[in-house]
């Protein structure tokens, strides 16, 4: 028996190694699962299939399975297993929590794709510069620039923006072939003595003969222009692609397109002046749905997911005070970063210094730092502002004689 | 296997049922009767009557007979309800040391925990005959609506009857595990709980894979059965005082005998339409005169008599309804517990409300009883294929600033379940915080129930508002609140394990259970075992008055701590051999014991 006295090593449960592994492994999967994933359901599933996945789980979970075993440290574990379970179903089987929830779902993707192909397209741009440069350098003497042989842009989506959509691949390019077509122009329309001939290579050519050294000038400016000339038929492209997505209100697709051709043609001031137009509608766009988000989380209370939504919506909107002030909220409710906060609430209160609300904020936030002068500063002022605020004189009381 | 036994403890009567082979089944009586009347009495030579036999002498010995001590048990003497009873009884209601409620019998105070104990034992007596064998186990219905309190209180009357209280469940989800065992549906379904002395509401979903769960309850704990045999005694001794100028409350035998009149005119009427009064020589007049009390009562009238009770039920359906957010048309089944669902009228005033005919496949009297063998089985038994998700029947919370109640877990929130909160110290230099623990709906601390309070010190000295507290309730599966308090600054904890506050102290508690203890050896037990079991608990008493010391000086070494470890267990299958009442047992542990503490002796001795 093992009251006589033999002590319980570690977490020696009274649960087959099949269901510890269970409950450990969907515990640790429990912050990474939306609703549906963790009851196991379609997103559009009924009210009775909701019930059905859940009563499942629950007779799976409950702690009542293992009325007075020794659950050891499984039990709190299958407890809050159970509890995020009851939470997915009773979110899902509401109609109005559910299109809320799946509403700020479909934000959260959607802002993740587009974040997505803004991160592509920096790369998508790289990616059809050195494509450019090293079709051209094994070209090396084409004299026509094929408008098969460097990536096609992006085309923009017709549509919304796709959630997981990355940007479109690079086409594949059959580079040996057009380099055995090249060098079989180059030498007079000889057939080349192995397909695995690399490109002639200047270091082939002896140094010091002035002759060369001209072929070799002639050579490298010949092929630098053709890389400008790619780059700009390339840039050309993109840009057509850009406007029709703006013409579709495709900002976002827009912004990217934009944004690979600028790195294309560098000095081009007018489509730097584009380009960073469409950018701020694609911001504008997505600081939209930033704001929704963190309003879902202010009401389902996640301050710290609600913090990060809002701070970047101020990034796409600084001068929406609103904006700060909710992130500087956010953040001293999340007991998060309070030099953030007080940047945040301090910028909502200079571009509006007439609100009182937002001073509150901002003594909230001293508050929370330990600066509590600070924070009667603040409050002080409020009290100017709204003389007769029950909350802000209770604040003041608050801090008494304190300072 | 231990057998586990379900009891309806009720208002006016109680049941207790098993799950036999599968099958619940309702255990009758020595009488043969399925419920035993929740009546306890005292005669004048000092014997305790529990059950039909108490109900039979209550009109000649009504001062000490006690009825419905259901409607006190867990209630403060303070409340409304208690100061009611203390009008309206026959028996006599005092005061007790902590603010709870005494009955008087005899000249000897009970707590209430106590009766209820004398009506558990009883059940557990039945079980006991009719399966030949000893029962320790108990699931035990109570009220839906019944707050945390009133739960434990319960749970103390079991421990002073010698049943270990596995799991409290409300009634009307006890119905509906009787109504949904061994059907396999999937629904929503309604039960109306309108009883002796409670009224219940709950709304539940059956699930195909053995899930029954609870979406809302509410009800009303002083409303029932007895609340409309009132108003006919009313009734009755309005006219007589028209008649004869003499008011008959104030006679307790012909109190008592108008009472067992009005339940059983109240009864009859559910099944004809009208039938007689008939109390002879009730009272002597002025004049030396014995009076008669003969009148007759129609179902009309009855029913014109209690309507607005009716009403009230049905508004608390309609509440609940609303809170569990769902329509009359969402109901799919409606199931009818309690006797006073027999009463026509509530029954066509049930089916008006849910459009829908109650059904007619559940015993109003037994179901209850029997959901509780069913869920006893479910907990214990080896065929895991029924689990209950209840709700908490009422909000949880703290006390802040001021005197409001800031709720931590709403009403009719599934457990298990957790929920935390900040908080912040409310004076300057404020070094410990009180953490009241209530229960209850108002923003009002004061109209919420207590439910425990304990301190959490050590905090920075600092500005109000600038200590943070991080305050966590939790409910376990078994129904356990317990609250944590943590200091965020310093991680300093401080928690408490809510057991109520019954209005009993522990060690009152266990006082009470020696004293059933020795009810119970007064009716069946052999000399050898006493002498065993007070040998063994005198060793006992020794060990732990030993243990803190000894605890205290060896804990430092692997051995020292073995060494304790072992003491406990020995400890535990004595205590455990005792409850049991196997004299072999004990005796065989007596020696273990006497080592262990001539061990604790000879360290502390050694020890300066």
């Amino acid at each position: 028996m093992s009251e006589d006295g033999e002590t319980i090593i570690g977490e020696e449960v009274d649960l087959d190694s099949d269901t510890r592994n269970r409950v450990a492994e969907t515990y640790s999967r429990l912050d990474s699962l939306d609703h549906y994933a963790l009851l196991g359901v379609d997103p559009t599933a009924d009210k009775k299939t909701l019930r059905r996945a859940y009563f499942d789980l629950a007779a799976k979970f409950h702690p009542d399975r293992y009325f007075r075993k020794n659950l050891g440290s499984f039990k709190p574990r299958m407890e809050i297993i159970f509890g995020r379970l009851t939470l997915a179903h009773e979110t899902l089987s509401d109609i109005d929590r559910r299109a809320e929830y799946d509403a700020y779902l479909e934000e959260q993707r959607q802002a993740r794709g587009i974040e997505q192909l803004l991160a592509d397209a920096a790369a998508e741009a790289k990616r059809a510069e050195e494509s450019i440069e090293r079709e051209v350098r094994a070209a090396s003497v084409d004299a026509r620039p094929s408008s098969s042989s460097v990536p096609a842009p992006s085309t923009p989506g017709a549509q919304t923006v796709q959630a997981k959509a990355p940007t479109s691949p690079l086409p594949v390019v059959d580079v040996a072939a057009r380099r055995d077509a090249l060098a079989r122009r180059l030498l007079g329309g000889r057939a080349p003595g192995a397909s695995t001939t690399p490109p002639p290579r200047s270091s082939f050519t002896p140094p010091g003969t002035p002759s060369v050294a001209d072929a070799m000038g002639a050579l490298r400016r010949r092929y630098e222009e053709r890389v400008t000339q790619a780059k700009a038929a390339q840039a050309r492209k993109y840009i057509a692609n850009a406007e029709v997505a703006l013409a579709q209100g495709d900002t976002v697709s827009a912004a990217n397109a934009f944004r690979v051709a600028r790195q294309l043609q560098p000095g081009d001031a007018e489509l730097q002046r584009k380009a960073q137009s469409a950018q701020e509608k694609a911001d504008a766009v997505l600081s939209e749905m930033y704001a929704r988000q963190g309003a879902y989380e202010e009401k389902t209370g996640q301050w710290a997911e609600a913090a990060r939504s809002w701070m970047r919506v101020t990034k796409a909107r600084p001068n929406d005070a609103e904006a700060h002030v909710r992130a500087a909220d956010a953040l001293v409710k999340a007991k998060g970063d309070m030099h953030e906060a007080k940047r945040l609430a301090v910028a909502a209160c200079t571009l509006l210094p007439d609100n009182p609300q937002y001073r509150v904020t901002l003594a909230n936030v001293f508050l929370e730092a330990g600066l509590v002068l600070n924070a009667r500063r603040e409050l002080e002022t409020a009290t100017q502002l709204a003389p007769h605020d029950d909350t802000i004189r209770a604040m003041m009381n608050r801090l008494g004689s304190k300072g | 296997m231990d057998k586990v036994i379900g009891i309806d403890l009720g208002t006016t009567n109680s049941c207790v049922a098993i799950v036999e082979n599968g099958i619940p089944t309702v255990i009758p009586n020595r009488g043969g009767y399925k419920t035993t009347p929740s009546m306890v009495a005292v005669t004048e030579a000092g014997k305790r009557l529990v059950g039909h036999i108490a109900k039979r002498q209550a009109i000649t010995n009504a001062e000490n007979t006690v009825y419905a001590a259901k409607r006190l048990i867990g209630r403060k003497w303070t409340s409304p309800q208690v100061k009611n009873a203390v009008a309206t009884s026959s028996y006599r209601i005092v005061q007790g040391p902590h603010t709870d409620v005494r009955i008087v019998l005899r000249e000897k105070e009970y707590s209430v925990s106590e009766i209820s104990a004398m009506v558990l034992q009883e059940m557990k007596l039945i079980a006991e005959d009719y399966l030949g064998d000893e029962v320790s186990k108990a699931v035990v219905t109570v009220p839906a609506y019944f707050n945390d309190n009133q739960r434990q209180a319960t749970k103390d009357a079991g421990e002073i009857a010698g049943l270990d209280v596995i799991r409290i469940i409300n009634e009307p989800t006890s119905a509906a595990l009787s109504y949904g065992f061994g059907k396999n549906v999937e629904k929503t379904i309604a039960v109306y709980d309108f009883g002796g002395g409670t009224f219940d509401i709950s709304i539940l979903e059956i699930g195909s894979s053995g899930v029954f769960k609870v979406i809302a309850t509410a009800g009303d704990t002083f409303l029932g059965g007895e609340d409309v045999d009132a108003r006919v005694i009313d009734w009755l001794v309005q006219a007589f005082k028209e008649e004869h100028a003499i008011d008959l409350r104030q006679d307790r035998m012909a109190l008592q005998r108008l009472k067992d009149a009005a339940e059983k005119a109240k009864c009859e009427l559910s099944s004809v339409r009208e039938t007689e009064v008939n109390l002879p020589f009730i009272i002597s007049s002025g004049r030396n005169e014995a009076l008669h009390l003969q009148r007759t009562i129609d179902r009309k009238t009855l029913e014109e008599l209690s309507d607005d009770l009716i009403e009230r039920t049905v508004d608390i359906c309609r509440q609940t309804l609303n809170d569990a957010r769902l329509s009359k048309e969402d109901v799919e089944e409606v199931i009818l517990v309690g006797g006073m669902t027999r009463m026509p009228k509530i029954q066509q005033a049930v089916a008006e409300f849910f459009e829908r005919e109650p059904c007619k496949g559940v015993h109003p009297d037994e179901c209850v009883a029997l959901g509780a063998g069913i869920q006893a089985t479910a907990l214990v038994g080896d065929k895991h294929d029924m689990v209950l998700l209840d709700v908490t029947p009422h909000a949880l919370g703290i006390m802040t600033q001021g005197g409001f109640f800031e709720e931590l877990i709403p009403q009719n929130t599934t457990v298990p379940t957790h929920r935390t909160k900040i908080f912040t110290t409310s004076r300057d230099n404020q070094t410990a915080v009180k953490i009241v623990v209530m229960q209850g709906e108002s923003e009002r601390a004061e109209e919420n129930e207590l439910l425990g309070e304990f301190i959490l010190t050590g905090l920075r000295r600092a500005q109000k508002g600038s200590v943070e507290i991080e305050v966590t309730f939790e409910i376990n599966a078994d129904g356990i609140v317990s609250v944590h308090a943590k200091d965020l600054e310093t991680g300093k904890e401080q928690s408490i394990e809510v057991t109520a506050s019954s209005g009993l102290t522990r060690d009152e508690v266990k006082d009470m259970m020696e004293g059933a203890k020795d009810y119970m050896v007064e009716r069946r037990s052999s000399e050898e075992f006493e002498a065993a079991k007070q040998e063994a608990e005198r060793i006992v008493g020794e060990i732990e008055r030993l243990l803190p010391q000894v605890e205290q000086i060896v804990a430092a070494s692997d051995f020292g701590r073995d060494a304790i470890e072992k003491a406990r267990g020995i400890v535990t299958k004595a205590r455990s051999a005792i409850a049991k009442r196997d004299v072999g047992a004990v005796k065989g542990e007596i020696e273990g014991l006497s080592r262990t503490h001539r061990m604790f002796k000879g360290v502390v001795a050694k020890t300066p």
